[in-house]
């Protein structure tokens, strides 16, 4: 039957030190994913700034497991967020409850609906690294959001990540390409998941979760990008010699100062030759 | 006396020298005033103009409750793999008799733009924008001359003026018309890189290539030059 899970954010992965209960204007707004990592389950999504849900606060309709939403911008606060099978009255029991998610101004978070280490449906808030990346590289981000006992991360069949439990991320900045990545259970090398091809593209951060069950057999990867994190190459090398001279002004002046002495020189023979 | 007078005959010797001594410092003095100025057209102006800031296209909730709504799509890695344009490969500007195979280049271990090693070639910024794009700049750069080829195909953008029209070709055949805007020649340390590579914006092209005073210590000029062309038509 449903179960009703309550995560507190002061447990979960948001711990960031601002609080705004009362939410300011947009000009600082929260950038806020959702992901849907449960498998099996086509939910509606509310998100409500008090306990109880209504029809209003309908945040996400018809939610099927793995896929992402676009970035939703909400004013910085403290909200609660719950999940209902998809049609169910949002005033019964959620099947997903997340209370005090706090959603620091400014912030950019992904809300993920995914399933612990045991099986059972969480909701865990992460905050995404936008810091800038170099210029050429890009980020790739690998959570762990299944469940699955601690997994390491391969990257064209070496581990990269190793030991990565539910719900928690490792993170690399790369050279932008293409990665072969798989994943396997911790110490292993032999794939649970994959291998896939992902694209980390430059000056983007590429966030890929694991989710679904082993157990069960619907281990599967899911892909958020955030763009923009892109920096400038710091200069333009474009040239290691000097063009040569052009000869034109040194020839006419040689010919201006030959034509001077040849024109004083005559000059003076005339005066002579006349005395 | 059936000989010419010798004195006038140096004499009129003198006043033809005296001409032609005139004639070559007047050409001297046209090649001067025909250098180009370190600035044509509006300069670098063009590099912010019309740039808008990027924000993503979300909804904004005005009150304490989200009342937004939000779509999903897919998050399978091959469903967010993404279509980029197809990159340039020649770039012409026939007033200076610039015509050169460009190719995708990335960035060198400092940090800054790779630039083909023959100077016959250029680069093009692989994760700028290109041509195709919607929005941002396309930057195109190349040697203006090396060590061991001599001068380079973008050495004659020193004399690039406003109105010059240039061409990119796209790999797929695409032809994008440009016209210059402006050209400057500016020092290296303070090259606005971000204003240079602009990812937002209204689409422009900016072609970069080094210039003004040659420091045999470092075997690189002082500045660069850069020449900013909007498109047209």
């Amino acid at each position: 039957m449903r179960r009703v899970i309550a995560v507190s954010a002061a447990t979960a992965a948001v711990a960031l030190p601002l609080a705004f209960t009362t939410p300011a204007a947009a000009a600082d707004d929260a950038s806020v994913v959702v992901v849907h990592g449960v498998p099996d389950l086509t939910v509606d999504v509310y998100g409500s700034a008090d306990a109880s849900y209504s029809a209003e606060e309908l945040l996400l309709e018809d939610f099927e497991p793995g896929t992402v939403t676009g970035a939703v911008a909400l004013p910085g606060g403290t909200y609660n967020l719950a999940v209902f099978p998809a049609g169910d009255d949002p005033a019964g029991d959620p099947a997903i409850e997340a209370n005090d998610v706090e959603v620091p101004a400014g912030a950019n978070i992904s809300v993920v609906a995914h399933l612990d280490e045991g099986g059972t449906p969480v909701l865990t808030p992460f905050v995404n690294d936008v810091s800038p990346t170099a210029a050429g590289e890009g980020r790739l981000v690998v959570r762990h959001t299944a469940a699955a006992p601690a997994v390491d991360i391969l990257a064209g069949g070496e581990p990269v990540f190793t030991g990565l439990t539910n719900p928690n991320e490792e993170s690399a900045d790369l050279p932008a390409g293409t990665v072969s990545a798989a994943v396997a259970l911790a110490g292993t090398t032999d794939p649970v998941i994959g291998p896939a091809d992902v694209d980390v593209q430059e000056g983007v951060s590429t966030i890929v979760y694991a989710w679904g069950s082993a157990d069960d057999g619907n281990l599967a990867l899911a892909v958020q990008t955030i763009d923009g994190l892109h920096s400038s190459p710091s200069g333009v090398p474009s040239g290691t010699a000097e063009v040569p001279a052009d000869p034109a002004p040194l020839a006419l002046t040689g010919l201006a100062l030959a034509a001077a002495l040849a024109a004083g020189g005559m000059g003076l023979r005339a005066r002579r030759v006349r005395a | 006396m059936s000989t010419p007078d010798p004195g006038r005959r140096w004499k009129a010797g003198s006043a033809a020298a005296a001409v032609v001594c005139a004639a070559a410092l007047v050409g001297v003095g046209g090649w001067a005033l025909s250098r180009p100025a370190d600035t044509a057209g509006d300069g670098l102006s063009a590099l912010t103009q019309a740039t808008t800031p990027s924000t993503t296209p979300t909804s904004t909730a005005p009150g304490p409750t989200p009342s937004v709504r939000a779509t999903a799509r897919p998050a399978d890695p091959q469903a967010v793999r993404v279509e980029s344009s197809p990159p340039p490969s020649r770039l012409r500007i026939p007033d200076l008799d610039v015509d050169a195979t460009v190719r995708a280049v990335g960035v060198q271990a400092d940090g800054s733009m790779v630039i083909p090693a023959a100077p016959t070639r250029v680069g093009w910024y692989r994760y700028g924008s290109a041509p195709a794009d919607p929005e941002g700049h396309t930057v195109i750069a190349g040697h203006v001359a090396t060590i061991e080829d001599g001068p380079g195909a973008l050495a004659p953008l020193v004399e690039a003026e406003e109105g010059m029209d240039v061409e990119v070709v796209d790999a797929d055949g695409t032809v994008h018309r440009y016209e210059v805007r402006g050209r400057e020649r500016i020092s290296k340390k303070r090259l606005p890189t971000d204003a240079i590579f602009a990812r937002d914006g209204a689409p422009l092209l900016v072609i970069v290539t080094c210039g003004g005073e040659y420091i045999p210590e470092l075997g690189a000029h002082r500045d660069n030059i850069v020449v900013t062309a909007a498109p047209v038509g």
